[in-house]
């Protein structure tokens, strides 16, 4: 009945801050759609702040898809500039292909 | 605000496994099976567990034999302490015996030095006869044996058996004798009840005799019933050597013994007499004697306390069997209720996509493949519209998110992008105008879209890509990704820009679109996947465009995608 709940469906949130002040958000785990709401609700406080910049540190996130990408997206709403930093290979593939890697300014 | 809605349906689907646990817990109420579970269960509960009986029958067993153990460990030490008690008083009785020989023995000898002298008989006599209870004899007599009939010399004390018998009879009764060892006459049945005892000189022809009797208590209560040594036993003294009322000389009680008695044989002038012995109370110390009836209570106790441990042990592990059961009745119903509601999903989602591709000139197929994990559908779709002038419209999307927010989402872009490609707009405004009907911030949901046109007549290709992974193009043997330079995904952002991609298409070639739910896994990246589908695409470039999605589905997610996954085959010949 469902794997939904499977050791990989694992996100571990830390907010920390860039020496600027914007609100640095440590992913590490997989960006999925099962762990998307999770992120989102860690997510919601920084976002209602309406910050003009925000990082999300993607260094430990070892899959991304479209529920995840939908996190990083929604930000963009909310706060002025969306930053992503240091996402792997992989997952910057999902970036690019998704046609987002000018939208969600990727930083390495 | 719909940002939260959308949240709230990504939320909900997150949460479909927990909220299903509490599906099963009302559910189990609701079961019918579980509910006829409870009474038999209930049923079960009014009798003993077989278990539990068989664990008190051990335990009663277990407790009589230690019980039985202890009593018959006691009893063998009560014999032996009472046989050790017989004999002792045994050596007490002979040693009472000797006490009597002596003044016997000793007269005779008197009397032989003395010429059998009736004064100095009776002076010694006189110190051991006497009517009082501390006297050793109720009379004694001196006899001359040296005629032919026994003369009596002298007597003292209370009239004799024998003194009214005839000169046979005394002759008898003294030829009898066995010297200095007293010879003992049973008087017990005279009144007074005593005892007679006959010493004669030695020599094989005795020339005096001493005869005294003693009168035994009249009560045959034993002086030495108050001796503290035994005041825990009672005794009785038999002449001879059988245990014979008739044949009491004296007891502790003033009666013969019943019960279990030990005796103990002590000689008594020429003949035995019979020490009998029983308890009046606990010789071994009254531990002893109580430890059967403690080994059996303490057994009985923890018998009662393991009994109704195991009973309650296997009642628990009865409900919980009852539970598991009811559990595995609510899974059944559980599955088949998520199966229906699957299958409703999946009916409505089949309605979404076309029932069947409309002819647009070009051998064309479509394939849908549900992912497995979720109950939930995707928002994964496909069309195909013929336009005028030997064109054909067609689309591959996927809306982000899952559940009928999800497919509502993807009906309504569906057929705003039919209405678009009807009016004639190109696919890259087409994306554009999308874009306005869908917002991530207002709705919850993006969507990847890739649309074009292929102007058959001139095999010319016009598309516009939103965020979506590039079709594969296969043509003269040749397998290669479109590079369409993706735009955002329509619905990410406010007013975007999309790039019209334009190519020339070979005179004969096919064009494969797919969702990534294809080629999409974990821990790899989509390069990867590409090169998988170009691979397997390539194996079966010349096969029909419905084999081929066929071929490139089971080979690419074979056991099941995880998402859904549409994937939409385009084939033009020269």
């Amino acid at each position: 009945m469902g794997s939904m709940s499977d050791a990989h469906d694992q996100i571990e949130v830390v907010v920390t801050a860039d020496p600027d002040g914007a609100p640095v958000i440590v992913l590490r785990g997989e960006l999925d759609f099962a762990t998307a709401p999770i992120a989102e609700e860690s997510l919601a406080p920084i976002l209602q702040t309406e910050p003009a910049r925000i990082v999300f540190d993607l260094t430990g996130v070892s899959f991304l898809d479209s529920s995840g990408i939908a996190v990083l997206v929604r930000s963009t709403h909310q706060a002025g500039t969306v930053a992503v930093r240091n996402p792997s290979t992989v997952v910057r593939r999902v970036i690019e292909c998704t046609g987002l890697d000018e939208t969600l300014h990727i930083e390495s | 605000m719909s940002l939260s809605s959308g949240g709230g349906v990504v939320t909900d689907m997150a949460r479909g496994e927990t909220s299903r646990v509490e599906g099963t817990a009302t559910t189990s109420e609701a079961a019918p099976p579980a509910r006829g579970e409870t009474p038999a269960i209930a049923a079960r509960h009014t009798r003993f567990h077989r278990g539990a009986a068989v664990v008190a029958l051990v335990g009663v067993i277990v407790t009589l034999v230690l019980s039985l153990g202890a009593a018959s460990l006691n009893t063998r030490n009560e014999r032996r302490l009472l046989r050790q008690r017989a004999r002792e008083i045994g050596l007490v009785s002979k040693a009472t015996t000797t006490e009597t020989e002596l003044p016997l023995q000793a007269g005779v000898y008197v009397a032989l030095g003395t010429g059998g002298n009736a004064a100095t008989f009776r002076g010694l006599a006189s110190l051991v006869v006497g009517p009082s209870a501390t006297a050793e004899y109720a009379s004694a007599s001196l006899w001359r044996l040296t005629g032919a009939t026994p003369v009596q010399i002298a007597t003292v004390g209370q009239q004799q058996a024998i003194a009214h018998d005839s000169p046979e009879q005394l002759r008898a009764f003294f030829s009898k004798s066995t010297g200095l060892t007293p010879r003992i006459s049973d008087l017990l049945d005279a009144t007074p009840r005593r005892v007679g005892y006959l010493v004669t000189s030695p020599g094989t022809t005795p020339a005096y005799a001493i005869y005294t009797e003693t009168n035994l208590p009249k009560n045959r209560t034993a002086k030495i019933a108050n001796d503290q040594a035994f005041s825990d036993l009672n005794y009785a003294l038999y002449l001879g050597k059988k245990v014979e009322d008739a044949k009491l000389l004296a007891s502790s009680a003033g009666h013969g013994l019943t019960g279990h008695l030990e005796t103990a044989p002590a000689s008594f002038g020429n003949t035995t007499i019979l020490v009998a012995v029983s308890t009046n109370s606990q010789l071994g110390g009254s531990l002893l004697l109580r430890l059967p009836w403690l080994l059996a209570a303490l057994g009985l106790v923890l018998t009662a306390a393991s009994t109704f441990l195991a009973e309650r042990l296997i009642r628990r592990r009865e409900s919980a069997e009852a539970l598991a059961g009811a559990l595995d009745v609510v899974a059944t119903e559980n599955a088949r209720l998520y199966n229906e509601q699957r299958s409703v999903a999946r009916t409505l989602q089949h309605t979404l996509l076309p029932a069947a591709l409309p002819d647009v000139g070009l051998e064309v197929a479509a394939r849908y493949v549900a992912g497995e994990v979720d109950v939930e559908i995707g928002g994964d779709w496909y069309d195909l519209v013929p336009l005028p002038g030997n064109r054909v419209f067609f689309v591959i999307g996927d809306v982000s998110g899952r559940g009928i927010p999800a497919a509502t989402v993807m009906a309504s872009l569906r057929y705003s992008l039919r209405a678009y490609a009807l009016q004639g707009d190109s696919p890259d405004v087409i994306l554009a105008k999308l874009a306005h009907l869908l917002s991530i911030k207002d709705d919850g949901h993006f969507a990847t879209v890739f649309c074009g046109r292929i102007d058959l007549q001139n095999r010319r290709l016009e598309a516009a890509n939103a965020g979506h992974l590039d079709p594969l193009l296969m043509a003269d043997g040749q397998v290669s990704f479109l590079d369409t330079q993706a735009g955002v995904p329509v619905g990410a952002m406010q007013a975007p820009h999309y790039r019209l991609f334009t190519t020339d298409l070979p005179a004969a070639g096919t064009l494969l679109l797919y969702t990534d739910g294809l080629i999409e896994r974990r821990g790899e990246s989509l390069d990867v996947g590409f090169s998988r589908l170009a691979r397997a695409a390539a194996k079966d470039a010349d096969a029909p465009v419905e084999l081929l999605l066929a071929r490139v589905v089971s080979e690419l997610i074979p056991g099941g995608a995880n998402d859904d996954t549409a994937l939409l085959g385009l084939r033009w010949e020269a």
